[in-house]
């Protein structure tokens, strides 16, 4: 109520000049009574004013009532914490570092949490923006035939425009480009900006396979023009076509997909890109006054007509992802981690902030006997961490920024370039949203870190306070002990974990595929592979093609279900498709037997080449050449069978083992190839093995194949690159481990100091009677030293035994996969364990030459 | 807050005000007159003191002002007990009650 009164003072009539006509009035009264008395007009206005007092004064006071004198003083109190951080600059640098690092994690999480989740689309209105969906029982479909999209837009009650989207992929002469085939309306209902030139119009997208026009993302135009403004008019080849660039979009604008895409073009032109019947994501603008259920209602009728269980459902369009309860959850783990570490951080800083309340007892306990209120005194210590925590919050945002654009710059340059041109990112820019939440986020933690000590520190015995006694009734605390010991237990586990992805990921990469990693580009086509094939045998930089059913490296083999002759039950088995060329090309010498020969390959053979592996385990101690395997037929989903006239194979040679499914698999598992050819139903990859520098071949396969058939949809991709991508995940596992461990050494060394801080403060008196009756510096040392080994020796035990056990676990309940994320792995524990323990007994260091230095003669002066 | 020469009880300047109000409403310069007159000049309140007072009652709305016009036609702010008002004097009575009825207790002895 008070507070509300003085708000409205300050917007209502003015206070000040009421009061002083009310002033002037009284006196007025006064000087007339004086008047009435019989006394002159000089006399009765001079006791007017002698009655009266000091009308400045009466003013002054008046008006004191109304101010915000809290804030006024809180200056004051900004003033007082500047000068108190000044005075402690170790203290305010490590509080200010802690907090900064634990805001700065959770302001980059917030940040991609932001882009992908928060900030909506910039165009007009995008929350008025919804896709239409159909959903059933099992089924959705979430992209509709041209029939139900003009159905749908016909719709004018409910929406108040509708427009239709596709993504199509351009193999271009450098790089792979990303599009988005719209109907004319697109830009108009989005209201969308744009930055050059004019968006796509109705007039555009009249003509089915003559509306050859295109319209760049701005990141499209930087990289390939260079943003030239001379684009305007010029010409483009998309699937061997020309199209003429008529705008550019606004920076701001990257399309309503999950990637940005690089160019926009007429629905009309889809034949150009799609063989089949184009499929459409239908986008509507509500007309304002509908809203969602009557809308789904309405559109229930479509929806039903497929099926009877289909209903209709409009989902938001106004962000990448749609902000949903189960979209909390998904980022839920994210968000708890880092705000676990927030916590700690905030835990941290408490714990320092406690050793300085104790330190500064003689301050406070002398401001409070000269009267200083308590909660005013809590209100300065509050105002000193929120100096901490504004400045902590600013170090958040610049670090924030820094590993957000560094990180995307090492991803963008450590990923193989390859696909490097296929990832497209939106930006991840701290905007008023994450700034806001930075602001929220520093003053929570300041608030969380220094309530309790506040309050703790103020809390004290005046009659002691004013003796000299301080400190008295401050307790040590179990729980801040506890705290420390849960840290070191944290950062172990971290410090082990990174130890263990960063040695796995090494591993990794020195892993021998067994097979050649460079020098083998991967086609893949979906149509007209013989044609191709035929087409580069003559080119000079080839060497050798084969052909595949499956390349290498992208993950597991398919798996089926076969009975090795002499096996009573069958078993399942990764197999392949290969052609004759496939071990050659790969650099693959078979251990026994011979490789499939030309006619088997043609006619698909019942023969195949079995793995080392397979050998071992089908037929173990005898000779796999001449046995034979049955194809078996199962039902179950996971497996596939195999093509009938493979029913009955016999066995013709043995491979060695060769990591040529996922990267981290098992290399005992078991493997069949099968005989193809160029001509088989199966085969989906040219494998080709090239003469030269890898990067230019490339580049001449890809003009070579553009030249001859610009409309054909291909991938091309060396295999070597594919490797690299596969080995990727395990390297930043590796790096995101190390950081994390570092980012929680950081957190231990830092509470580790804080509580040994508050241990010297506190046991002061103590150490320094144990000066005074003849104690070494050692001596003292050791004292202080004895105590933080044994905490972090306590933290470092539970820790490594928490790490020890986690791993054994996920051992334990992945035995059955053949994903072999983890292993066990000594040196990697001892890593951790040991530079946990090193960082926290370091941290000790400080406050215990602290203790070292602790004069007799200052602290004991007192009693 | 001062205090001036002629001293009031501290703490208990509301509940005059607050009492002289509960009488009907008033303007500052009749507040004054009644406390000093109804005190037989015993109890005089300098404007130092009575302005802030009345501001920190506006404040806590335990009265109302407005401006109106003084019993001889001049302009003048009136002051108007609210009924938060009435109930804080009834709780400041009763202390201030007990309060003196400690104090003879303690001074009789």
């Amino acid at each position: 109520m008070r507070v509300w009164n003085k708000v409205r003072s300050l917007f209502g009539r003015s206070i000040e000049s009421d009061l002083a006509e009310e002033m002037r009035l009284h006196r007025t009264m006064l000087e007339e009574r004086f008047r009435a008395e019989g006394m002159s007009l000089r006399q009765a206005r001079e006791r007017a004013a002698r009655e009266f007092g000091p009308a400045a004064r009466a003013l002054e006071d008046s008006r004191a009532e109304w101010s915000f004198a809290w804030l006024e003083s809180i200056w004051t109190d900004v003033w007082y914490a500047v000068r108190a951080l000044r005075r402690s600059k170790i203290f305010a640098a490590t509080a200010v570092l802690t907090l900064g690092v634990g805001l700065g994690l959770a302001l980059v999480a917030f940040a991609l949490f932001n882009a992908y989740v928060l900030r909506p689309f910039a165009v007009s209105d995008p929350d008025g923006l919804y896709s239409v969906t159909w959903r059933g029982k099992d089924r959705r479909v979430e992209m509709h035939p041209r029939l139900e999209f003009d159905q749908i837009r016909s719709r004018t009650d409910i929406f108040s425009g509708v427009f239709a989207a596709r993504g199509v992929s351009v193999m271009g002469e450098t790089r792979q480009w990303f599009g988005v085939l719209v109907t004319g309306n697109y830009f108009r209902v989005l209201g969308a900006r744009i930055g050059l030139g004019r968006p796509i119009e109705e007039e555009d997208a009249r003509t089915p396979g003559g509306d050859t026009v295109v319209v760049l993302s701005h990141a499209a135009w930087r990289a390939a023009f260079n943003l030239d403004p001379a684009v305007l008019g010029k010409k483009i080849m998309l699937r061997g076509r020309p199209f003429e660039v008529i705008g550019v979009t606004s920076q701001e604008f990257a399309g309503l997909g999950e990637a940005p895409p690089d160019f926009w073009t007429p629905l009309s032109m889809h034949a150009a890109f799609h063989t089949e019947d184009v499929r459409l994501e239908v986008v509507g603008r509500l007309r304002p006054g509908v809203n969602r259920a009557q809308a789904e209602a309405a559109l229930g009728v479509l929806a039903q007509r497929d099926r009877e269980d289909m209903r209709a459902f409009l989902d938001p369009r106004a962000t990448v992802v749609a902000f949903t309860p189960f979209m909390i959850l998904v980022f839920s783990p994210v968000l708890l981690a880092l705000g676990l570490v927030l916590a700690t951080c905030c835990a941290n800083v408490a714990n320092m902030m406690l050793a300085r309340g104790l330190a500064r007892q003689r301050e406070i306990g002398v401001r409070l006997s000269v009267g200083a209120g308590r909660a005013r005194l809590v209100r300065q210590l509050l105002t000193e961490a929120l100096a901490i925590a504004g400045l902590a919050g600013l170090l958040g945002v610049l670090l924030a920024r820094v590993v957000l654009d560094g990180s995307q710059r090492i991803f963008f340059a450590t990923i193989p370039p390859e696909f490097a041109k296929l990832v497209r990112l939106h930006s991840l820019e701290i905007d008023y949203r994450v700034f806001l939440f930075a602001l929220g986020a520093a003053t929570v933690a300041a608030m969380g870190a220094a309530l309790l000590p506040a309050l703790q520190s103020t809390r004290m015995d005046l009659v002691a306070a004013l003796r000299g006694e301080f400190g008295g009734g401050v307790r040590s605390s179990r729980l801040r002990d506890g705290l420390v010991v849960a840290q070191v237990v944290v950062c172990v586990v971290l410090l082990v974990c990174g130890a263990l992805l960063y040695r796995r990921g090494a591993i990794f990469e020195a892993r021998d595929p067994g097979m050649r990693k460079h020098g083998v580009v991967d086609i893949n086509l979906s149509d007209r592979l013989p044609e191709v094939a035929e087409f580069l045998r003559s080119a000079p930089e080839v060497e050798a093609i084969a052909v595949a059913q499956r390349a290498p490296f992208y993950g597991r083999l398919d798996r089926t279900m076969v009975t090795p002759s002499g096996h009573a039950s069958s078993t399942i088995t990764e197999f392949n498709l290969v052609s004759p060329e496939y071990f050659q090309v790969f650099g693959i010498s078979l251990r026994r037997g011979r490789s499939f020969t030309v006619e088997e390959a043609r006619a698909e053979a019942p023969v195949a080449i079995v793995s080392a592996a397979a050998a071992r385990a089908f037929w173990p101690g005898q000779d796999p050449i001449g046995k034979t395997l049955s194809a078996g037929q199962s039902t179950e989903r996971h497996l596939i069978n195999l093509p009938t006239g493979y029913s009955q194979i016999q066995v013709v040679g043995v491979s060695p083992d060769t990591i040529d499914g996922a990267v981290f698999a098992d290399q005992s598992r078991t493997c069949i190839y099968l005989p193809t050819s160029r001509e088989g139903k199966g085969a989906k990859n040219l494998l080709v093995l090239v003469r030269g520098d890898e990067t230019r071949a490339l580049d001449k396969l890809r003009r070579l194949i553009i030249g001859r058939w610009p409309k054909l949809d291909a991938d091309i991709v060396p295999m070597s690159a594919v490797l690299a991508l596969r080995i990727y995940p395990f390297k930043a596992a590796a790096w995101i481990g190390w950081i994390l461990g570092l980012v929680a050494m950081a957190l231990s060394v830092s509470g580790m100091y804080g509580v040994m801080s508050y241990l010297v403060n506190q046991r002061s008196k103590e150490i320094g009677i144990r000066v005074a009756l003849g104690a070494t510096a050692t001596g003292v040392v050791t004292l202080v030293m004895r105590r933080s080994v044994w905490l972090s020796g306590l933290g470092v035990a539970i820790g490594g035994g928490t790490a020890a056990g986690a791993v054994k676990l996920l051992l334990w309940w992945s035995a059955g996969a053949s994903v072999s994320l983890l292993a066990w792995d000594s040196t990697a524990l001892l890593t951790g364990v040991g530079l946990a323990g090193c960082a926290a007994v370091l941290a000790a260091l400080g406050p215990s030459s602290r203790a070292a230095r602790v004069d007799p003669n200052i602290v004991l002066r007192t009693d | 807050m001062s205090m001036g020469s002629n001293e009031i009880l501290p703490g208990t300047l509301d509940m005059l005000v607050l009492q002289t109000l509960s009488r009907g409403a008033n303007h500052g310069y009749g507040i004054a007159q009644h406390i000093q007159t109804v005190s037989s000049d015993a109890l005089k309140i300098g404007e130092g003191s009575l302005y802030p007072a009345l501001q920190r009652l506006l404040l806590n709305d335990w009265v109302q002002a407005e401006w109106g016009v003084s019993e001889n036609n001049r302009k003048a702010r009136i002051y108007k007990l609210t009924g938060a008002g009435r109930k804080r004097l009834v709780e400041e009575r009763r202390s201030f009650d007990a309060m003196i009825m400690a104090i003879g207790r303690v001074m009789e002895a």
